[in-house]
């Protein structure tokens, strides 16, 4: 995570719960699975959390894959193609005034809307409460297991690394209390986010 | 109402039964028609000066059979595609204007570098951008605007390349401002100045330029074909009569003719328009850019001091059919340059939408017209749910 804002993409299309997003490749952990990312609408800073990452099915790549040979000027103009790539986003709260709600805003945003990842700062800010975790855990498209956990490690890392355990100790704990009847489901998530 | 395909079906039928019997017949046409060009090949002297008259092309100093096979080519070379797309100014929109969106693809064989993709947008809403005299700039006169916006993105490709690497500018379609048929005399010449201006700037830049036309549906070479044979009986009318539906592909287009790679001789272009070009006098051939499993005819064309100079000649065919090996038969860069320049219908729609909001925060409330609203409320998804 890096402490500037990165521009991930442009909104492709959106509702209030979730977004897709058109980008190109654009660097090692961008776009990162589980990376807090944000969105502009109006006042409202939407907060989302990267889940899929999809390279878009796409003719040109069919055709030059059956070509007979593959010089490498052509196989690096391919990572320059337009929106190559299709990012679904899962949303879980907004900043509105400095203050965060961790439950769905009451628009979405417009499409071409700017997509940024978030500063550590930013994230820090909005895992101060755990109420987002059970937005995570209802989700029906994303691989809601794995995000919990790489979200939660995501949001460990941006913090000094003294407050680290504490922070991943008590969402453990929203954890269990979430998912207690399931102590299956809670045990594999918990392996995934356990201080190394 | 919507199109009720069972009312067509039978219309349908009758239309496949015309056109096997078309490809028959066309195919006895152009069998005699490629024994006919063998015949005169050689009479390509004499058949110039008639060959101008009647608008059939215009052979230049080799037989007109000739074919030949596509040069190597440099282990470096590069060759550019542009491309251009426009949205024509619309009286139903919130307010008139037009985009013309210009792209290009420098592609340098042999470098191990990442190609350089380029486009560029512009927006026209003065009203001396939109108006010619009291000509709406749409049609016609939008389609050489791009046109010459296309020619002039080769030029500033060209130009940012080094000297020293053999270059070669590629733009799709035809380098003929033939649409400027029913313009004024004034401004005929006035255009074609300015477009044959960026052709000499690519001549200055070193590259040779070339446009390469897909499945073209030209029929000058057999104009010329029907005028050696028929001598002096020729006239227009009666070679019209005899070639119509005919295309000059078709007389390359065959396993007889010319195999994957090779290039047909060149001739010069008949359109009228050509005779203001100058030194510029666009000529061309044609070139099967297929492979063994597929016979795919192109027409190039290009201006007089490349089809003049046999090495500059080579080049752009040698250039051509590597751009055509890489993928598809068609060049990579036009592909590409086509793939940058082309405006979707939802990126009209949010253009749209951009320069309404633009209207309001100056205070100008622009609504599309009443038409366009109902149409957008009538069209699209909504049939779908249609019986």
């Amino acid at each position: 995570m890096t402490d500037q804002p990165i521009t991930v993409g442009r909104v492709l299309r959106s509702s209030t719960a979730g977004l897709a997003i058109g980008c190109r490749v654009l660097g090692e952990d961008v776009p990162e699975f589980g990376a807090f990312v944000k969105v502009a609408q109006g006042s409202t800073q939407i907060t989302g959390l990267i889940y899929d990452v999809q390279f878009v099915d796409d003719p040109l790549v069919r055709q030059i894959i059956t070509a007979d040979s593959m010089p490498p000027e052509l196989r690096l103009d391919q990572s320059q193609r337009l929106a190559p790539i299709e990012i679904s986003v899962l949303v879980v709260g907004f900043v509105r005034e400095g203050q965060v709600y961790q439950h769905l805003p009451p628009q979405p945003p417009a499409t071409l809307d700017e997509i940024m990842t978030c500063t550590p700062g930013e994230v820090t800010a909005f895992t101060q409460q755990s109420t987002f975790l059970r937005t995570i855990l209802n989700a029906k498209d994303a691989p809601a297991d794995e995000l919990v956990a790489a979200c939660l490690r995501l949001a460990a890392a941006s913090r000094p690394e003294a407050e680290r355990h504490a922070f991943l100790l008590s969402a453990g704990r929203e954890l269990a209390r979430l998912l207690s009847g399931d102590p299956v489901r809670l045990e594999g998530i918990l392996r995934r986010i356990k201080p190394q | 109402m919507t199109l009720e395909l069972n009312k067509v079906m039978n219309q349908v039928d009758a239309l496949a039964q015309e056109a096997e019997a078309n490809v028959k017949q066309a195919s006895r046409q152009l069998d005699q028609a490629r024994e006919w060009l063998h015949k005169y090949a050689n009479r390509f002297e004499e058949l110039k000066a008639r060959a101008s008259e009647v608008g059939a092309a215009i052979p230049v100093d080799e037989p007109l059979d000739t074919h030949h096979s596509a040069p190597e080519m440099p282990e470096r070379f590069t060759v550019i595609g542009a491309d251009g797309s426009a949205i024509p100014p619309d009286r139903h929109s919130a307010t008139m204007y037009y985009l013309i969106n210009t792209a290009s693809l420098t592609y340098r064989h042999g470098s191990g570098e990442q190609p350089v993709a380029v486009s560029i947008p512009t927006l026209g809403y003065k009203s001396q951008d939109l108006y010619e005299g009291l000509k709406l700039v749409a049609g016609n006169l939008l389609d050489v605007r791009r046109d010459t916006a296309e020619i002039e993105r080769l030029a500033d490709a060209a130009e940012a390349e080094p000297r020293d690497i053999p270059l070669v500018a590629l733009t799709d379609g035809t380098l003929l401002l033939w649409v400027l048929e029913d313009v004024s005399e004034d401004q005929r010449r006035k255009k074609i100045q300015d477009y044959v201006s960026h052709l000499a700037r690519l001549r200055a830049a070193g590259a040779v330029a070339g446009a390469f036309i897909s499945r073209p549906r030209y029929s000058d070479v057999l104009c010329l074909v029907w005028l050696a044979h028929l001598g002096k009986a020729a006239s227009r009318d009666v070679i019209d009569k005899q070639t119509r539906g005919l295309a000059d592909r078709g007389l390359f287009d065959s396993d007889l003719y010319l195999a994957p790679g090779e290039r047909s001789a060149v001739f010069v272009s008949p359109s009228p328009v050509n005779n203001q070009y100058g030194e510029h006098r666009i000529g061309f051939f044609y070139v099967n850019v297929g492979n063994e499993d597929q016979t795919e005819i192109a027409r190039i064309e290009a201006p007089g001091w490349v089809c003049g100079d046999p090495e500059l000649l080579n080049r752009l065919h040698g250039a051509v059919m590597a751009q055509c090996r890489l993928v598809t038969p068609y060049p990579y860069v036009l592909a590409r340059a086509h793939e940058l320049a082309v405006i979707t219908t939802d990126e009209r729609r949010q253009l749209e939408s951009f320069i309404e909001a633009a209207l309001l925060r100056h205070g100008v409330r622009a609504q599309p017209s009443q038409k366009a609203l109902l149409k957008s409320l009538t069209g699209g998804a909504k049939r779908a749910f249609r019986k």
